[in-house]
């Protein structure tokens, strides 16, 4: 059970010149609880600073964010996948992936049942025992994947997590990711800047402004899942959303 | 089933050198037939150019190989090279302890950097005999003046390894620890100390090669025992033969813990590491 409720978020730099830059402008955002919510915005405008302001990376100048309606956000747990796998590399896909459950405090006795759980939920049953480097950057990002959910987290957040790979192995990874997050709905904040992606995935999508960034538009994508790339009403609201983002 | 059969299912694309994998790397044996034949040579070499010189003037291998085998019976031998190893291995440890702290210090505060910058800069550029010299003055013919020398001769360089190795952690590794709620400890531990790794092992590498070019001043100038000792009691009595045999006798004893030691620890350290191919 996690909704989210982000409130007159702001947020500015101080870069190692003195100069000020405002990223976050008044930013608002919700999710319901399971619902896939996809941020959708132009390169630096602040979009995986939002996300860093929930994990507890960086700090909020001000602004709200309630978990369920209460503020204490950080009592709540985030599992984070990034736009690189950042996998260690010294550490086998066990390994890594126990690395996040002993950081996030998960008691040890639990951590061999979700290493195998989440690893064959991503198709990795296999490659427990390897290193990262060995495999390849489709796999080492389904680990990353992996490590995030294996920690059973309220809130999962993603930061591109398919742009660095090629338009195949995302095309699949996005089924993938899809039929993983149906059999066990967590709330989803996911970014990105590709319209078709944030189409595909989303019940909801939020359109930022560029820097300082704040929410133009809302898109709810009322398509019945699993969906189809080609589906009709996808493809209309992408258009729309093109349009608008174009001006 | 085998792991190539299991990508290929996955509906991974593959470059063709994944699936490579493992078959170009040579073989171990092929890598050691090389050394030895390495050996062999140069061995060649120092005979042939021995050929056109009387021995008492620069003795070949053969002759070299006899006086340590001399050495070794006489029973002094594994004393005076206790005694070097002993003073390297303790100059060497605690200049490698300070220096860890030293360089991740100045590789994390931009001021600790430009404070100890001059001393490393300094450090790296006093010449390894006035340090020794300087020992011997200070401390007198104790324990304490070579590894003293042997500390202060090595600090820098290794420090200046683990700043650089500081300035070269990857930040996103750490954002990601940190995204994940790892505390201090296990920051330090799991992502930090494994990306110094490869450069402790450069540094110690160095630092023992260092070492031992200090060590060997300050038996030679001082002390009555040790390595550095006896080729300055070989010298002033002019035998060329003992003079190479106890410096060719150390040199082994370092090679054997380069392969012995050094070696089999780096490889169980990097085992992550795919072979590089070209
Ligand atoms: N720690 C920081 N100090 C100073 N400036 C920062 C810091 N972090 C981010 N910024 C700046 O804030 C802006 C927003 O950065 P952010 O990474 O959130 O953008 P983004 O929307 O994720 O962009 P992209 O799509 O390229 O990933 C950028 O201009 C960036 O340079
Ligand atoms: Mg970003």
């Amino acid at each position: 059970m996690a909704s989210i409720q982000i409130k007159n978020l702001h947020k500015t730099f101080y870069q190692k010149s003195g100069t000020a830059l405002q990223v976050l402008d008044n930013l608002a955002i919700e999710a319901q609880d399971r619902e896939f919510v996809c941020l959708l915005g132009p390169s630096g405008c602040g979009k995986s600073t939002s996300l860093h302001i929930l994990a507890g990376l960086v700090e909020a100048d001000s602004g709200e964010i309630l978990i369920n309606g209460k503020p204490n956000y950080r009592d709540a747990s985030y599992g984070y996948v990034f736009q690189r796998p950042r996998l260690l590399n010294w550490k086998t896909v066990t390994d890594n992936i126990k690395f996040g459950l002993q950081s996030y405090g998960v008691p040890g006795e639990q951590h061999d049942a979700r290493v195998s759980r989440y690893l064959s939920m991503v198709g990795l049953g296999a490659f427990a025992g390897e290193y990262p480097l060995t495999l390849s950057g489709g796999m080492q990002q389904r680990v990353a994947i992996a490590r995030a959910l294996a920690i059973e987290p309220d809130i999962l957040l993603m930061d591109e997590p398919f742009s660095g790979l090629d338009e195949l192995t995302a095309r699949s990874m996005r089924i993938e990711l899809l039929k993983v997050w149906s059999e066990d709905r967590k709330t989803v904040l996911f970014v990105t800047h590709n319209a078709l992606e944030a189409v595909f995935l989303a019940d909801r999508i939020y359109l930022l402004t560029p820097r300082p960034t704040k929410v133009f538009k809302m898109v709810e994508v009322d398509v019945p899942r699993p969906r189809d790339l080609e589906d009709e009403r996808l493809m209309r609201i992408h258009r729309d959303i093109i349009k608008s983002l174009v001006g | 089933m085998d792991k190539t059969t299991i990508i290929e299912q996955s509906g991974e694309q593959l470059s063709s050198g994944k699936l490579a994998r493992g078959k170009i790397t040579r073989l171990p044996y092929q890598s050691w037939s090389i050394r030895i034949l390495s050996v062999i040579v140069l061995l060649a070499i120092w005979k042939l150019i021995s050929s056109f010189y009387p021995p008492t003037l620069l003795p070949g291998p053969d002759l070299v190989a006899v006086r340590i085998g001399e050495l070794i019976l006489e029973g002094d031998f594994f004393v005076h090279v206790y005694h070097t190893v002993a003073r390297v291995f303790v100059g060497f440890a605690l200049a490698l302890f300070t220096s860890i702290f030293l360089g991740i210090a100045m590789g994390t505060s931009v001021h600790l950097e430009n404070f100890l910058d001059t001393y490393v800069l300094v450090g790296l550029t006093i010449p390894g005999l006035s340090w020794a010299l300087i020992a011997l003055m200070f401390f007198g013919i104790t324990e304490i003046a070579p590894v003293f020398a042997i500390f202060v001769v090595t600090s820098p360089m290794i420090t200046v390894n683990m700043w650089q190795g500081t300035k070269a952690i990857d930040k996103e590794l750490l954002e990601m620890g940190k995204a994940f709620r790892a505390e201090r400890s296990a920051l330090v531990r799991e992502i930090i100390i494994p990306q110094l790794l490869p450069h402790i092992f450069a540094a110690t590498r160095f630092g023992f090669a260092l070492a031992w070019k200090v060590v060997v001043l300050s038996e030679m100038f001082g002390l009555s025992n040790g390595v550095g000792y006896m080729i300055n009691q070989s010298f002033s009595v002019f035998s060329m033969v003992s003079v190479l045999a106890w410096t060719v006798a150390f040199t082994v004893v370092m090679f054997l813990f380069e392969f012995g030691v050094l070696k089999p620890i780096e490889k169980h350290f990097t085992r992550w590491r795919p072979a590089i191919t070209l």
